[in-house]
């Protein structure tokens, strides 16, 4: 892949964990995150693990629905057996996640059963992961030491009770590691966004801290990706703060514009520590081009619940 | 567009926020004072005030505030609420204010230097939880200002100061439904020259929404805000300390604003918000200004701010 200048180059071992700063201090954190929206199908798989202060392991496993207050699988585990080989292949509560080293930084493949649910996705990076660190507004301290993001395709099957579907897409993962300390947050937008066959793709992350709004994340198109310098992005929030539509510009260092339109298509609001995080599938545009799309919306719940009287 | 009667009271809509407000302000630097003036009335005819003299970090030399007055149809063209009076006299242009409590004694004369500017005009209008509309206006100031101390135990004994002044100052009219607990934060400015060259910027974050309001005035000619970018640095209270900032208005025109806080008023607003009015000294575009900086947070997130700050 070509890049528009020498941006952060990872190595196979950043798949693994960074004990180093994600193992010991205050908000010690390190996480995986893989997102699979399958807007056809008004579903969306959210596979996500953590460890805190080096030995606390916990994840999330759902799939959302038409219905955000229905999840239709939902598996949480806050305190939750870890085993394996470093990150290589293991299992967090039942959610076996490998990286193989001959793919290293560009496949995620992940597997879980349970309750009559069963899941497999393979992710497959269509890019080089890319980090916060090479946008302006750069990694606050509070959210990592260091942190990729990278658009990918998907490939997987979902049972779900009797129903059974096979699917392929396209979907997200994050790896973070170092500090989160999710209180800086008064609010905030993530937004990931590819077409299938992965000729396009965005990752753009709004955050608002301190009365001011930092961005991060890239423009990924004709081979290149870019760090974005500018992102605008609308929600339509319904009467409980649910994002039914988002629409955005996005702007990179090569000057280039990418657009973005997506409705509903699935969602839950995942509650963590005092925040809600409105996590929802949609179905979307890239510059007119189909594309499978997730935007995440972080809020603090006192807020949502003074604004609706729900959360 | 505004007309003479948007001078006077509104009819409200009946409502858990319905409101109308007026708010003045003088600053005195040389003094080190902040001079906040502030007086509401909502949809069922009770009124309130808050009128303050502050030094820096919420140093109160006078403060009165009530809430709850019955005042019936009495208008903006005589207004009184518990030793506050205000009388608009020249619609859209001149007024007469001032108060007689316990520490202090304020007249004023505002003169407005400009036709008032009112957030509808801007591109993102005026947002329904802030108001139906609102105006803001700067203005010559001139009057006295009399303390004598006491007012709230901490400055008993305090020598009386009379002080005279003849400055800039500002102030902004609003009406409809007010709902603080909607907003996340908010920047609010106000800066004048004393050759004319004056601003409000209004910078409001809610709904996960950045939206800006506000003018420049510059050379007679007053343009809408379309764009504000804004670099604060916070103190180990959270209190602004000084502000740097860049406004573009609708002609294109940039206009760069600095600041440094020497006095601040603190209070709660709503359920969950504080409000930090910082009183500076400033630029604009590089001449001598007044600023009047008031910030707006949930007050949990102070709280974490200062927490973290005083965690060694």
């Amino acid at each position: 892949m070509t890049a528009t200048r020498q941006l952060t180059t990872f190595t196979a071992d950043d798949d693994l964990l960074h004990d180093d700063v994600s193992a010991a201090g205050p908000h010690a954190r390190e996480s995986l995150l893989l997102t699979a929206p399958i807007p056809e199908h008004e579903l969306l798989v959210f596979l996500y693990l953590w460890r805190e202060g080096g030995t606390k392991w916990g994840r999330f496993v759902f799939v959302g629905g038409p219905d955000m207050e229905q999840p239709l699988f939902l598996s949480h585990a806050d305190d939750a057996e870890f085993a394996g080989a470093d990150l290589r292949d293991f299992t967090v509560g039942g959610l076996h996640w490998r990286q193989p080293e001959a793919d290293a930084l560009k496949v995620a493949e992940v597997d879980f059963e349970g309750d009559g649910f069963e899941v497999a996705v393979r992710f497959e990076g269509i890019h080089q992961p890319f980090s916060w660190h090479d946008n302006a507004d750069g990694c606050p301290d509070w959210v990592a030491h260091d942190r990729f993001e990278q658009s990918g395709v998907t490939r997987g099957r979902l049972k779900l009770g009797e129903r059974e579907i096979e699917f392929s897409g396209a979907g997200h993962r994050d790896h973070s590691w170092g500090t989160r300390d999710w209180n800086y947050l008064q609010n905030w937008k993530w937004i990931n966004a590819a077409t299938p066959d992965g000729a396009a793709s965005l990752h753009c992350m709004l955050m608002s801290v301190k009365g001011e709004t930092l961005v991060n994340g890239y423009i990924n198109t004709a081979g290149v990706l870019s760090p974005i310098v500018t992102g605008q992005a609308h929600a339509e929030l319904d009467d409980k703060m649910i994002h039914r539509a988002v629409s955005g510009v996005f702007t990179d260092e090569l000057g280039r514009e990418m657009r973005l339109e997506s409705r509903y298509a699935a969602g839950w609001s995942m509650p963590i520590a005092h925040l809600l995080l409105n996590e929802i599938g949609m179905t979307g545009t890239l510059d007119d081009a189909a594309a499978a799309v997730h935007v995440e919306l972080g809020w603090p719940a006192d807020y949502v619940r003074a604004l609706t009287g729900v959360a | 567009m505004l007309e003479p009667s948007d001078d006077l009271r509104h009819k409200l809509a009946a409502g858990p926020h319905a409101r109308e407000s007026l708010f003045y302000n003088v600053l005195l630097p040389d003094e080190g004072l902040l001079v906040f003036f502030y007086t509401w009335v909502d949809a069922d005819n009770r009124a309130g005030h808050l009128f303050a003299v502050v030094t820096d970090n919420d140093e109160r030399l006078a403060f009165s505030a009530t809430d709850g007055v019955e005042v019936g149809g009495r208008d903006f063209d005589d207004w009184v609420v518990q030793g506050l009076w205000l009388r608009h006299t020249d619609p859209l242009r001149g007024a007469e204010f001032g108060i007689d409590v316990d520490g202090a004694s304020l007249r004023v004369e505002f003169t407005a230097t400009h036709a008032a500017f009112d957030y509808a005009q801007n591109e993102d209008g005026c947002p329904r939880f802030l108001a139906d509309n609102r105006f803001e206006q700067s203005a010559r100031v001139r009057g006295e200002l009399t303390l004598r101390g006491g007012a709230d135990g901490r400055s008993a004994g305090a020598p009386l100061r009379e002080i005279h002044f003849d400055t800039t100052g500002h102030r902004d009219h609003s009406w409809g439904t007010r709902d603080w607990d909607t907003v996340q934060d908010w920047k609010w400015v106000s800066a004048q020259t004393a050759d004319g060259h004056c601003l409000n910027v209004m910078q409001l974050h809610a709904h996960g929404q950045t939206t800006r309001h506000g003018y420049v005035v510059r050379d007679d000619v007053v343009e809408p805000v379309v764009d504000v970018r804004t670099r604060v640095d916070y103190d180990d209270n959270w209190y602004q300390r000084e502000l740097w900032m860049t406004v573009t208005d609708a002609a294109g025109r940039q206009t760069e604003v600095t600041a440094q806080r020497y006095a601040l008023l603190r209070f709660d607003a709503g359920e969950r918000l504080v409000l930090h009015e910082a009183a500076c000294r400033g630029t604009v575009d590089g001449t001598a200004a007044l600023v009047h900086y008031e910030a707006g947070w949930d007050r949990s997130y102070v709280a974490l701010h200062t927490a973290r700050r005083a965690t060694p």
